[in-house]
């Protein structure tokens, strides 16, 4: 879709002053959306079976981690008690120090996630 | 099992095996998808300063508390129980001053008699040789982000009964009773 947004040499003067780029003109929708910065949070185990089989959900970010649980009891209903209350919780592969009790609590429950964080729920492990 | 459109499974039997190892080669941890190779683990321990060389095969049972077992299927954190394994190889082989040690959990569906995990260590002598190699198995099964899902073969017979189950480790003991938590 084209879009006619300023005037090259205006953008090309625009630059030469240092200055970022002129917004699109209002009332324009953009032909290429920025693309939308979310977050994974992987489900294993319980937390899957819980989630009608899905191995991950998508959220937009960013959003604390005590704001993502609560949504995500909102979502599936019952899973704080059934799942969440037992499990530990990780952030880019290393753990965070938050457990459930209703709410999120702990000294990482104002942790904020940001697009491409990766988070994870682990359920009581059982290897072996 | 990923969602048509979802982003691509961490899971996806395709991008496996996946191997760590320590910088010192001495540690090899691993997840597959498909039959263990225990002669690859006992090739892997092997060393001249070795004199006892032990393997512990965990293999899937036909029953569970008195219910006939069908086959068990199991589910990683790739990325996290790569590193949480080798962190235990690394931390148990310094420990008990082992020569080599590895670590190869399956992934999937593990039907009777085969083996889900191989632990093998090798050690100047048996004694330091047994208690690393136990000690080893103990951690994995309670740290490593791995998860068993026990499957029945009586859901026709049990109504109310599930017909599988995730299971927790800290359950049971060494010696199948379970530990009540309380």
């Amino acid at each position: 879709m084209a879009v006619s947004g300023p005037h090259k040499e205006d953008v090309q003067a625009y630059r030469a002053e240092n200055l970022p780029p002129p917004p699109p003109p209002a009332g324009q929708s953009q032909s290429q959306p920025e693309p939308k910065e979310t977050f994974l949070l992987l489900l294993f185990a319980s937390a899957q079976s819980y989630c009608d089989n899905k191995e991950s959900l998508t959220f937009s970010a960013p959003m604390t981690l005590r704001q993502l649980f609560e949504e995500l009891e909102r979502r599936y209903s019952g899973i704080g008690e059934k799942v969440l209350k037992s499990s530990q919780f990780s952030v880019n592969l290393d753990y965070v120090h938050c457990t459930w009790k209703g709410t999120m609590q702990g000294d990482d429950e104002e942790l904020v996630l940001k697009a491409r964080d990766e988070v994870g729920i682990i359920p009581p492990v059982s290897s072996g | 099992m990923a969602a048509p459109g979802s982003l691509s499974s961490v899971l996806d039997p395709a991008n496996f095996p996946q191997v760590l190892k320590s910088a010192d080669g001495r540690a090899h941890v691993e997840l597959r998808y498909d039959v263990l190779d225990v002669n690859f683990a006992s090739r892997f321990i092997r060393s001249p300063t070795a004199g006892a060389n032990v393997l512990f095969l965990g293999s899937t049972r036909n029953n569970f508390d008195n219910r006939p077992v069908s086959h068990l299927a199991y589910q990683a954190y790739p990325k996290l129980a790569l590193n949480t394994l080798l962190r235990i190889a690394t931390e148990v082989r310094l420990k008990h001053n082992l020569e080599r040690v590895i670590i190869v959990h399956r992934l999937g569906e593990v039907p009777i008699e085969e083996e889900s995990i191989i632990v093998g260590i090798s050690s100047g002598h048996r004694g330091e040789g047994w208690k690393g190699a136990e000690e080893m198995l103990e951690r994995v099964k309670e740290r490593a982000e791995i998860w068993k899902q026990e499957w029945f073969a009586d859901e026709q017979n049990q109504s109310g009964q599930p017909a599988a189950i995730w299971k927790a480790n800290k359950d049971t003991d060494q010696h199948g009773r379970s530990i009540n938590d309380g």
